[in-house]
């Protein structure tokens, strides 16, 4: 190595430094999102970490006869009732099959005083992911499924889209009248 | 019917295609099996005729008609299937159901019970009976 150093060397040593504690500012600054991945017949799914209370096993769910065909039925949680909501209806899915309901979990989703269980196939994942790395959906994805969902992110080279907690309640609400 | 100190509730219970039902008995004046078909008119109604079991319609083994007691002011009677037993219930096993179930139709319940073999729905004849208005 020679002797000679470059008379610009320590000013391109600054520079680099510079963008180097830039590049550090913006990751700092930038949000992260915890998402917990699913898989619901076949598909995964993320809804973010914030709006999932629990993770339980599904057991018996008590169908509540004259309620819409989105609701599955009740379960006893904690001393309270909880609904359990029928996600891959409510999203344009095949229908939940009764051999899937006793090898699924149900996810305990809440906004605000707002609460529902979710059927879910199983639970992947809890991952964290920058803001950024949400993407908005591709045209060609179904109407409904958009409404619902706040965009996607790839996850092992998938488009996973990401569930609109806020959207599920008001479209329920919407329902309950 | 209450029973006790105000602190359990009698409860007439009763199954439609496996799911489990209980009206408490204090709104019910007599229950008698089904004899005939019920005839336009007579005033009784099938419990699915009411309240939809997402489509299907259910094979009635045992049908009970359940007369309404005087004080619910309702005429006709309720036809459901399978009665079990009468049970007291204490009221802290008692809950509201879920307020973001959502019904095709009308709401028939008032509760849901806890019990130690799992959940029953409880149901309000009065307003069913109403509904058929």
């Amino acid at each position: 190595m020679s002797d000679r150093v470059d008379p610009h060397y320590e000013e391109i040593v600054a520079d680099t430094e510079q963008l180097r504690n830039q590049e550090q500012i913006v990751n700092v600054e930038e949000e992260s999102l915890q998402l917990v991945l699913f898989k619901l017949l076949e598909q995964r799914f993320a809804i973010p970490g914030q709006h999932v209370r629990e993770l339980m096993a599904a057991g018996e769910i008590v169908y509540v006869p004259g309620t819409t065909e989105l609701f599955l039925g009740v379960v006893p949680v904690r001393g309270e009732i909880a609904s359990v909501l029928d996600l891959a209806r409510l999203l344009g899915l095949t229908t939940t099959s009764s051999s899937k309901v006793h090898s699924s979990r149900i996810l305990m989703v809440v906004q605000g005083e707002m609460s529902t269980g979710v059927l879910v196939d199983r639970v992947e994942d809890i991952i964290n992911i920058p803001e950024s790395a949400i993407q908005p959906h591709l045209s060609s994805l179904d109407p409904q499924l958009v409404q619902l969902t706040d965009g996607q992110f790839l996850f092992d080279a998938h488009p996973t889209p990401v569930l609109n907690v806020a959207a599920i309640f008001q479209h329920l609400q919407e329902l309950c009248g | 019917m209450t029973s006790g100190p105000h602190r359990e509730l009698s409860l007439l219970m009763f199954q439609i295609l496996g799911t489990r039902l209980g009206i408490e008995t204090g709104q019910i004046a007599c229950a008698r099996p089904l004899q005939a078909p019920p005839e336009v008119g007579d005033g009784l109604c099938y419990f699915h005729e009411r309240v939809a079991f997402h489509g299907v319609v259910p094979d009635y083994r045992s049908p009970v008609i359940l007369h309404p007691a005087a004080h619910l002011e309702r005429r006709g009677g309720l036809i459901v299937d399978q009665l079990e037993t009468i049970r007291s219930v204490e009221r802290r096993a008692i809950f509201r159901l879920p307020r973001r179930l959502a019904f095709d139709g009308i709401n028939p319940y008032w509760g849901v019970a806890r019990l130690e073999e799992g959940l029953l729905l409880l149901v309000d004849l009065a307003r069913l009976l109403h509904a058929r208005a």
